[in-house]
């Protein structure tokens, strides 16, 4: 596992002010015919400037729908959020939930302000519009510019993304591509009006491997180039060792232990984290035996075990403790905060 | 590429517009080969006619008239002299009506195409706003009332329909729907201001043509649209910051409409066919009641010809709406 990206210094690291987006108390649920059901419980976290963080865990902990938050694209009819995701545009702040979905000031920052990307660049272009055509829109929601302008705007984004020829590729469709040019063409569109914070779902999943690390590498160097932060959200720790200044782990919509990346990677506290670290495959540690994984699976967001929600895959649970008492958040080092009875001091 | 593409797109029209021609032609034997089917032909049929007014013709004098239509002749025989003229547009002479086929299909075909197109012009074009309010608030009050009143344009046979707008027309309008022309039109030759004006008195009977399509078009564009609305390009586009209805319109509805398209070419013969009834109800001249008559009367060359000229209209619209379909759909254009 290359580290791709070298460390930044964490100067502006935990001041709160400089924070891109601020969440606080984040909720999110969804009205299904079985109820209520809470995918998002009350998770707090920072996206710092020029930074990346990790979001990291387990299919349906939570981790898409807390990036569709933000971008406030969560389902309208089934979905209610909840608590605060304050964006800082230059001077002034603003408070997402407090906006209309649908209202102009919510569209502006949508593809404005933040970018987003997707897992599966096949099918989130349209078929049956060139590449060209869908940057081009993007460029012209949000800059009062002519066809011709706005194309010239597209070729050059295409060429910054290092794509060959970007020329031909605005004629082309998302289905003539290879999978790695795809995604390369979604990043261009999601970079061509200069967000600030870049939100990446999943964006190497689709991917074949070597794939996979030219396109890592790509949005480190662009993030360099562009000064960006960003919210690289992932169930692979590979990807987040590699790309990640900073990692929240994510657990049944709670995040279990969160902090810098290589805190986090050196001294992990929440078993959770533990667990998924021994998991990875290693070509330098050797194992003997089987690949480890984690007992049991994950239990369902609707019913959802009291106290700490892995108590019942964690193996070193205490009975009386762990299935009783949510835990809360305890300081293990700097910014390095988990949220673990083991590690709660009282 | 570029000519490559073009290349592809030549040879895709050229490969459907042959096969098109093949369908034609099969069609026009099944056709001539139906209509011989029953027992008995013409001149059976109108020696019967003659019996039940008391004048029985002779033997001889009906076997003068088998020779005379060509009836002697075999089945291969009478189709080749048959389709020798029809490619030529002689269609041979109406046996009930003692004219030209070409003639009298000539006089009702205008108002035939008239009422049809109407009717899927009426069809299409309340389809679609309707199609994309229910999708866009579905399950709201106003999608239940047009998917209710749908059911009911699906569920209500058009002749019913058109028993009742003759009804409330002639009870409370004092107008008689039958009626296409104004009085002072009724023997003018063709103009502008008759052509408009039997379109105005059209639009009733294409209203009542086009409700129980659009009916189903409605429920299929309902259901495309609620299919592509959920699709990850939608949401990609609205991540980019697009306007709801702007992004709808862009993206789900084009690729919602590709089923649409593909079924143009058989809404068509359906709409002149289906309007048989309709057309006896309000008595509007079309080729629907003609086709009655002449199977009735087993008058073969009208039959005949009507029948090719439906299945002709359902073969050059299936092309059409492939053309079209690869016009508007890149995948099936380039792929191909």
């Amino acid at each position: 596992m290359r580290r791709i990206r070298v460390a930044r210094t964490a100067e502006n690291h935990g001041v709160n002010a400089d924070a891109i987006v601020q969440v606080r108390d984040l909720t999110v649920d969804f009205d299904t015919v079985e109820g209520r059901i809470r995918a998002v419980d009350g998770i707090s976290f920072d996206v710092l400037p020029r930074r990346t963080l990790g979001v990291v865990g387990e299919s349906g902990c939570g981790k898409s729908v807390t990036a569709q938050a933000i971008m406030r694209i969560e389902d309208e009819r089934t979905c209610r959020l909840g608590g605060s995701i304050v964006l800082r545009r230059d001077e002034d702040t603003l408070d997402l939930l407090g906006l209309a979905r649908d209202s102009a000031q919510m569209r502006e920052l949508r593809g404005g302000d933040i970018g987003f990307i997707f897992q599966e660049p096949m099918t989130s272009f349209s078929p049956v519009h060139t590449i060209g055509n869908q940057i081009i829109e993007a460029v012209r929601l949000h800059f009062n510019l002519g066809k011709p302008e706005a194309a010239q705007r597209a070729i050059e984004q295409l060429r910054d993304v290092g794509m060959p020829n970007p020329e031909h590729i605005m004629s082309q469709y998302a289905w003539e591509l290879s999978g790695g040019l795809r995604q390369r063409a979604m990043i261009a569109m999601a970079l061509v009006c200069g967000p600030r914070l870049l939100i990446a779902d999943e964006p190497t999943t689709a991917l074949d491997v070597t794939t996979q690390a030219q396109v890592l590498t790509l949005l480190a160097e662009l993030q360099d180039r562009h000064d960006m932060a960003m919210m690289l959200i992932t169930h692979d720790l590979g990807v987040v060792a590699a790309a990640a200044d900073d990692v929240a782990i994510m657990y049944l919509g709670f995040i279990v232990e969160r902090g810098p990346a290589a805190s986090i990677f050196r001294d992990s506290m929440h078993p959770y984290t533990q667990l998924l670290l021994e998991s990875l495959p290693s070509l330098t540690r050797r194992r003997r035996g089987a690949l480890k994984a984690i007992g049991g699976t994950v239990p369902r967001a609707g019913n959802r075990p009291a106290g700490c929600p892995f108590h019942t895959r964690c193996p070193s649970a205490i009975w009386g403790v762990c299935d009783r008492i949510l835990p809360g958040p305890t300081q293990v080092a700097e910014h390095h905060v988990v949220n673990c009875h083991l590690h709660d001091p009282q | 590429m570029r000519a490559g593409k073009s290349r592809s797109l030549g040879n895709f029209i050229l490969y459907r517009t042959s096969i098109s021609v093949v369908t034609i032609f099969a069609a026009s034997v099944i056709s001539f080969i139906i209509i011989q089917l029953p027992p008995g032909d013409f001149v059976s049929s109108y020696v019967a006619q003659l019996s039940q007014t008391g004048a029985i013709g002779s033997t001889e004098s009906i076997e003068q008239l088998r020779r005379d239509y060509g009836l002697d002749q075999p089945m291969v025989v009478r189709y080749l002299r048959w389709a020798a003229g029809a490619i030529r547009g002689d269609f041979g002479m109406s046996l009930q009506w003692n004219r030209e086929v070409s003639g009298l299909i000539g006089e009702y075909m205008g108002l035939t195409l008239m009422l049809a197109v109407l009717g899927l012009l009426l069809a299409w074009g309340l389809a679609l706003p309707i199609g994309l309010y229910n999708a866009m608030y579905r399950g709201s009050m106003g999608d239940y009332a047009f998917s209710a009143f749908g059911m009911i344009g699906i569920a209500v046979p058009n002749f019913l329909l058109a028993l009742f707008a003759l009804f409330i027309g002639f009870r409370y309008f004092n107008a008689d729907l039958g009626a296409i022309h104004s009085p002072r039109y009724v023997d003018a030759p063709w103009s502008v201001g008759r052509f408009f004006d039997a379109l105005w008195h059209m639009l009733v009977p294409a209203l009542i043509l086009a409700l129980a399509i659009m009916s189903r078009l409605v429920r299929v564009l309902r259901a495309n649209l609620l299919d592509e609305m959920s699709r990850p390009y939608v949401v990609t586009a609205r991540a980019k910051g697009m306007r709801e209805l702007t992004l709808v319109l862009k993206y789900p509805l084009r690729l919602a409409l590709n089923p649409f398209v593909s079924t143009i070419g058989l809404t068509l013969p359906t709409l002149i066919s289906g309007s048989i009834i309709v057309s006896m109800v309000l008595n509007i001249p079309t080729l629907g009641p003609l086709l009655l008559q002449a199977l009735q009367g087993q008058d073969m060359f009208l039959a005949s010809a009507i029948l090719l000229i439906l299945s002709t209209l359902a073969v050059v619209g299936t092309l059409l709406s492939d053309l079209l379909l690869s016009w508007i759909d890149p995948r099936i254009r380039l792929e191909s």
